[in-house]
């Protein structure tokens, strides 16, 4: 009887152990999950911002350059899409265009020396390229924070039951060098 | 099966090695924090102006405006090494960020301004651009690093003060401080005068609540907690002085000036606001 009560009080001493490591190794996994997601929507959001620097932008180009009207259609449509999007992967998709028409009104924008010294320009220049800079910030944010989060969940005994819950790695932007930091605004 | 997971281990660690935040090999911060003249560009008389408004400044808001100079980036982004910098000394403080980082290379002619989180709100993309055109470039533009920087620094300054709607000295006269042991005086006849306010503020909390405490008993509301708060509004403003929140006002060193401990980050952090320009 005194044996068998031992015997008792071991099982569950074991199994409070494992629940209880089991528990915490499921919320530390959660939180670390939680701030990867923080992350990403951060970037989602600078990137938002971005796209709606744009109109603003746009005139102001439009009063010195005027016969660049395929740029400002490209821009406006990948714009539009941008807002539309309803999931994370249209968003990247209509991102992606984005940058895409937004990198040839740049290069519209070099044949215009007057423009490039416009005040009011230059101070759009200024939050466009303090916003790539956010973007870029906020990316390697994201990865920071990814890393150690896919470090947490293939490390044992994580391992094991990460992929029992369902957590799943999260996945790296790429191409984080230095040159992409401000791929677009230079002033020299 | 042991050596795969230290293997693996090892290859997680490398991972996340390399995608580390500081790959930048930034150098650590003076003494005097507030100017961290590496490139030795800036005459001692600006040192000490840019010293007095920087500590001035920081008394009053607690944010901090940090002017760096580099001999060079290492081949780093002007803005990402001002970033990392910012980062990495904890400019500002942790709970509001309100940092401001003013970094400039001599060799790769270039010079930023990098905003933390808690001032992009006034320190705008737009104005930090703005101030290095109208203070900065047309002085560096000459080699006069000394005075662009000083002038973009009382700019930033300005901007800042009118945030917080603190009270400097207008036109940045500050010849008004004689020498650095009139200012610690000040300095040290501010932190009574915050202890006073603390501890009047706590007297009157507890008063308060024995007051509250004593309706809540008569009329049995008994939620009396809520009402606590108001008392505290002492407490926040100067707070930073006493150490644990706001981050190294140390009194300790402040013998003689600010030679002994000094000035150093509160830990606040950067999201890449700021403008920056060629010269």
């Amino acid at each position: 009887m005194k044996r068998g009560l031992i015997v008792i009080v071991a099982i569950v001493a074991v199994i409070a152990i494992i629940g209880g490591s089991l528990i915490s190794t499921y919320n530390n996994l959660v939180d670390k999950q939680a701030n990867v997601e923080n992350k990403e929507a951060e970037i989602q959001v600078y990137l938002q911002r971005r796209a709606d620097l744009i109109p603003n932008l746009v005139n102001t180009v439009k009063a010195y350059a005027e016969h660049e009207e395929g740029v400002y259609t490209a821009l406006a449509e990948a714009r539009a899409k941008l807002n539309s999007a309803s999931n994370t992967e249209e968003f990247n998709e209509a991102n992606e265009s984005f940058e895409w028409a937004l990198s040839r009104l740049l290069v519209v924008v070099e044949n215009y020396p007057e423009l490039q010294a416009d005040k009011n320009f230059i101070a759009l220049q200024d939050q466009l390229e303090g916003t790539e800079n956010r973007i870029a910030t906020a990316r390697k944010d994201y990865n920071d924070a990814a890393t150690d989060y896919n470090a947490t969940i293939k490390k044992f005994p994580n391992v094991i039951f990460a992929g029992i819950l369902g957590f799943e790695e999260a996945v790296l932007y790429e191409a984080l060098d230095t040159s992409q930091f401000a791929p677009i605004v230079n002033f020299d | 099966m042991k050596k795969i997971f230290a293997l693996f281990s090892v290859v997680i660690l490398i991972l996340s090695l390399s995608f580390s935040s500081f790959a930048i090999d930034i150098p650590k911060p003076t003494n005097d924090f507030f100017v961290n003249d590496f490139a030795n560009v800036i005459s001692e008389e600006d040192e000490a102006q840019i010293m007095k408004i920087g500590a001035d400044l920081y008394e009053q808001t607690q944010a901090q405006i940090v002017v760096v100079t580099v001999e060079s980036l290492d081949g780093y982004n002007v803005d990402e090494y001002a970033l990392e910098l910012g980062r990495e000394w904890g400019v500002g403080s942790k709970e509001t960020n309100n940092g401001v980082v003013l970094l400039l290379s001599v060799s790769d002619r270039e010079v930023t301004i990098q905003v933390g989180y808690g001032l992009e709100g006034c320190v705008t993309d737009a104005k930090s651009g703005e101030i290095l055109d109208a203070y900065a470039i047309p002085y560096l533009k000459n080699n006069n690093f000394s005075t662009g920087l000083t002038e973009a620094y009382k700019a930033i300054t300005m901007v800042v003060c009118n945030e917080y709607g603190a009270e400097l000295n207008p036109d940045y006269q500050i010849d008004n401080y004689d020498t650095y042991e009139t200012y610690t005086d000040d300095y040290v006849e501010d932190v009574i005068g915050g202890l006073i306010i603390v501890i009047v503020s706590i007297f009157m909390l507890v008063i308060m609540r024995i007051i509250i405490k004593k309706i809540g008993d008569d009329s049995n509301h008994g939620d009396g907690s809520n009402y606590g708060g108001g008392g505290y509004s002492g407490n926040t403003r100067y707070g930073g002085y006493s150490g644990p929140t706001g981050g190294g006002f140390s009194v300790g060193g402040s013998r003689g000036g600010f030679s002994g401990g000094g000035f150093r980050g509160g830990g606040g952090s950067f999201g890449g606001g700021g403008a920056s320009r060629g010269f």
